[in-house]
């Protein structure tokens, strides 16, 4: 009798073990989907660069978080103007903020008239300027 | 005041998780006390309670400590302290079941343990503090170890190694905390050089954690520093722990830097530093061939391997359960072979759901790196991690036989003080690392490094688990029945052995005592060499041997009984009767007449071939095996043998005597099957050389007039269920010789007064060893009452073998 009675203690014990196991672990995959979702949903502001040129503009939108700048056809936002360098500058997202950031530019990159020599955030409404061609800087969605 | 605690998620799982654990602990006790009763089968026996002392404290101690890191950090990891809590608690109660005086000291090592969990959680700074004074610690840490060279003590008493400091029955093994203070070391080390360097590259936002520049200037300082650890182990002979310091350098560096390098170098120096130490220590060399080839020397260098192995293929698939297993005869079972105590006890699922327990700590511990803050806390979380991991796959892997035994603790589960409170201490690290508020900002670590660890950490717990099923699964069956498992010696204290009787159920070998302490007693130890012996130091012999199965319960039985008997008790059925052909009153005649003879004699019933008498002298009395053992196995008169079914005997003229080359003489003298484990030795014997059961069997024919008997030793087994029943002889009668031809050789040596024929021959009269050889019967018209016998003496002594046979065979005749 003695033995019958360990043995459902065994048998209860192994359970519960496994259900510590399986409870740890299903709310461990709860969670990871719970994650997966919030990344999902966690998306990067898009950004839309205006170009005001002669006689035409240009708006492009991106979603990447990293944007290159430059005369070179390769660049995300490719810029025909003769004071570009080949790869001026790039714009990236980085702590929930855009910055621009200069690639040593041979005419320098301004923003808001400042120039840019290390990272700045950068804000709605911002104008950028690489060598003589100035971009105006829209964050969010807008209504073309 | 633990009303303000706001119940948020985490805290919310934790409670439930620590609430199953002490529900499963609950029931591990509750199975601990019952224990002493399902083992004597018996409710009138002495409960275990000590060990709630444990379970309270526990208890007491580890919602205290979920209370407060509740409080004080908020965002903890919800699953680190319910995984430890039942790894140390499960520990703590095999601990207790093993050795109480451990278990109690254990029970008082959780108070400091978990006071310094709760003093480190209350502290935020803890983490700035000890990245600030790296140095200091290791240092201090590299001292203390340092100093076990001039005043290292052994707790156990024994000369080496004396790896501890302390006295008065407090010790504690610096190794242990310096594998913390190294981890603490190398993370800030590396996190403040590569912080330096991000400073460094102007401008750059993207901070990766991969070292982008040379190696050397950035090993050299903490190859310095561990080097120096390394050295003190190695003079300390403490190896284990000196393969644990040189895995975690390794990790952490790659961690790190990303180098891939850094393992091959990493596994290179472990390769060299295994080889190099065959050749150094005579303990790397004892533990590298026990891991090699552990049969070689199953009861010497690799007692403790293959013991281990036998205590978790005992364990099986569902284990014997807590406190009915044999977990003890392993050595150091409460600490080096922790796992091999819970494996017998819990079995394969058991020990699976601990390396899962295990697996989920690894995992947590590498998500806690993942989502740190910066880099000293991505590398402190990586390093403390491996620790706990690398070192459980270490000590699992040496039970299992996957990798060479090493010295170090089941971190949580072991016996250790010094363990323990490093292995607290590193939770406490983990959980103010875990202790982010939930970030939306991805900080980029480098993944590979951590995922790669994570990887190999997993391949070993994979082998572990996969080892863990070969030997409790697939393997295990063969091994319990090694003799050199003790565990059937242990189960005959408390299972009773089958009886051995006379034909007439007259008991010649029985069992007494009470469950618990059952003991073999042969009441005529004159049929010792026939019956044979059953002892828990020197084995089995005889009969005791080949029925052993039937004498044990695990056979006869239906399937189902002992199925059932093992997985309640682990523990055959109890052992069933054996009735014998065996006459006891003619034995005692016989045994009586050859006292002081060096022979053998075997009487049969020409009729059915039932062997009536086997006698062997000089015998042995098995009662008295444990004091007589040493002489009886120098003695050159060799007592132990049973001549009648082994003594080879020179025939001489006997066969032309008989007429035996008439016949065919391979079917004329055949080896009876007798189901002794002689059966097969001795039929593999040929020459001109023959036992006195053969010589029997002749005999008999002769006396039947003319047909071979099949000879029988054994004739019933006593079930539960059906009674006697009968086992058949093994082999057939066999019509061998003409009736005519019978009666004319028989005519010869007929003895017409006393209806007997016989043949007295002495065989190298003159030699050093001289043979008398008697052997004789009935007439073969004695339909009803037929007998054989042969008889045989070390000695040239015709009369007295002639005046013992004839006795017998009328004493058999006219009862």
């Amino acid at each position: 009798m003695s033995g019958i009675i360990l043995l459902i203690l065994r048998f209860v014990f192994t359970a519960c073990l496994y259900l510590f196991l399986g409870w740890a672990i299903y709310t461990l995959w709860q969670e990871l989907k719970r994650q997966s979702k919030t990344l999902d949903s966690y998306q990067i502001p898009p950004i839309n660069l205006h170009l005001e040129g002669d006689g035409h503009s240009r708006t492009q939108t991106f979603s990447i978080p990293e944007i290159s700048l430059g005369r070179n056809l390769s660049c995300d936002f490719c810029l025909e103007d003769h004071t570009v360098s080949t790869e001026h500058a790039r714009l990236i997202y980085q702590q929930g903020q855009w910055w621009v950031e200069d690639l040593r530019s041979t005419n320098g990159t301004f923003l808001n008239q400042l120039p840019v020599h290390e990272a700045m955030v950068v804000t709605s409404g911002d104008e950028l300027q690489c060598g003589q061609v100035i971009i105006e800087i829209l964050i969010g969605e807008i209504s073309l | 005041m633990f009303s303000r605690v706001r119940t948020s998620l985490p805290n919310f799982k934790e409670n439930r998780l620590l609430i199953l654990c002490s529900v499963i602990l609950l029931l591990l006790a509750a199975s601990l006390t019952l224990s002493p009763a399902a083992r004597a089968r018996s409710w009138d026996v002495d409960y275990k309670w000590a060990h709630w002392l444990g379970y309270i404290l526990w208890v007491v101690l580890f919602f205290y400590a979920n209370r407060l890191i509740a409080r004080h950090l908020p965002h903890h990891d919800p699953y680190l302290l319910p995984i430890t809590s039942l790894l140390f608690g499960w520990g703590l109660m095999t601990i207790w079941r093993l050795t109480p005086s451990f278990g109690l000291r254990q029970t008082l090592w959780q108070i400091p343990a978990i006071y310094l969990l709760t003093w480190g959680v209350k502290r935020p700074s803890i983490l700035v503090f000890l990245k600030r004074y790296k140095y200091l610690w290791l240092t201090s840490g590299l001292a203390l170890t340092a100093l076990t060279l001039l005043l290292g003590t052994n707790p156990t008493g024994k000369a080496f190694p004396h790896l501890w400091l302390g006295c008065c029955g407090f010790y504690i093994q610096p190794s242990e905390p310096l594998k913390l203070l190294l981890i603490v070391y190398l993370a800030a080390y590396l996190a403040d050089s590569q912080d330096k360097q991000a400073r460094r590259r102007d401008g750059k936002l993207v901070v990766t954690s991969t070292i982008t520049h040379s190696l050397l200037p950035l090993l050299a300082p903490t190859a310095i520093m561990t080097s120096l650890a390394l050295l003190l182990l190695i003079f300390q002979r403490d190896l284990g722990t000196a393969t644990i310091f040189l895995f975690l350098y390794a990790m952490i560096i790659y961690i790190a830097t990303g180098r891939w390098e850094i393992l091959i170098t990493g596994g290179g120096m472990l390769c060299l530093a295994g080889y190099a130490g065959y050749y150094l220590f005579d303990v790397v060399r004892i533990r590298i061939d026990a891991w090699i080839n552990p049969w070689l020397d199953p009861s010497g260098r690799s007692y403790q391997i293959v013991q281990s192995l036998m205590a978790i293929a005992n364990g099986g698939v569902l284990g014997r359960g807590i406190g009915m297993g044999n977990p003890s005869l392993v050595p150091i079972p409460h600490s080096d072979f922790i796992f091999a105590a819970i494996s017998e006890e819990s079995g394969l699922v058991g020990s699976l759901g601990l390396i899962l327990l295990l697996v989920l700590l690894c995992t947590r511990g590498l998500t806690i790196a993942l989502r740190a803050s910066d880099n000293f806390q991505r590398f402190l979380a990586c390093g403390l991690t491996t620790y706990l991991t690398a070192q459980s796959i270490l000590i699992i892997g040496g039970n299992l036989r996957v990798l060479p035994l090493t010295g170090v603790t089941l971190p949580f589960v072991s016996y250790g003080g010094s363990s323990l409170v490093t292995s607290f201490l590193a939770l406490m690290i983990l959980l103010q690392i875990s202790n982010q508020t939930p970030d939306p900002v991805l900080n980029k670590p480098n993944l590979k490094p951590i995922l790669h660890l994570g990887g190999l950490l997993y391949a070993g717990f994979f082998a572990t688990a996969l080892a863990a099923g070969w030997w409790g699964f697939y393997r295990g069956p063969s091994l319990l029945t090694r003799t050199d498992n003790a565990r059937r010696a242990i189960a005959d204290l408390s299972v009773r052995r089958g009886d051995i009787l006379d034909r007439n159920n007259d008991p010649l070998v029985t069992t007494l005592g009470e469950p618990g302490n059952y003991y073999r007693q042969v009441l005529y130890p004159a049929i010792s060499p026939v019956v044979g012996y059953n002892n828990p130091t020197y084995g089995q012999s005889g009969l005791e041997a080949s029925l052993d199965n039937y004498l044990r319960g695990i056979q006869g039985h239906p399937t189902l009984t002992i199925w059932w008997n093992h997985l309640l008790y682990g523990q055959p059925p109890p052992g069933l009767n054996i009735r014998l052909t065996l006459e006891n009153r003619l034995q005692k005649i016989a045994d009586e007449l050859m006292a002081n003879t060096t022979g053998a004699l075997a009487l049969m019933n020409a009729q059915n071939g039932e062997i009536l008498v086997m006698a062997s002298h000089p015998g042995f009395n098995a009662n008295q095996l444990d004091t007589h053992w040493g002489e009886l196995i120098t003695d050159t008169n060799a007592p132990l043998l049973n001549r009648a079914v082994l003594g080879l005997y020179p025939t001489g003229d006997l066969e032309n005597l008989l007429d035996a080359k008439n016949y065919t003489t391979a079917d004329f003298f055949n080896v009876p099957q007798l189901r002794l484990p002689s059966d097969q030795m001795a039929a593999s014997i040929t020459g001109d050389t023959i036992t006195p059961a053969q010589m029997v069997i002749m005999a008999a024919t002769l006396s039947s007039g003319g047909t071979q008997p099949a000879a029988s030793l054994v004739t019933a087994v006593e079930t539960p269920r059906a009674g006697w029943v009968i086992l058949t002889p093994l082999e057939k009668s066999n019509p061998e010789i003409s009736i005519t031809s019978v009666q004319a050789m028989i005519e010869k040596y007929a003895q017409s007064d006393q209806e007997m024929w016989w043949i007295t021959e002495v065989i190298d009269k003159d030699a050093e060893l001289p043979v008398t050889w008697f052997v004789g019967g009935t007439l073969p018209t004695q339909q009803d009452s037929s007998f054989a016998i042969a008889l045989v003496l070390e000695e040239s002594t015709p009369e007295l073998a002639q005046q013992i046979g004839k006795d017998i065979l009328s004493r058999a005749q006219h009862p």
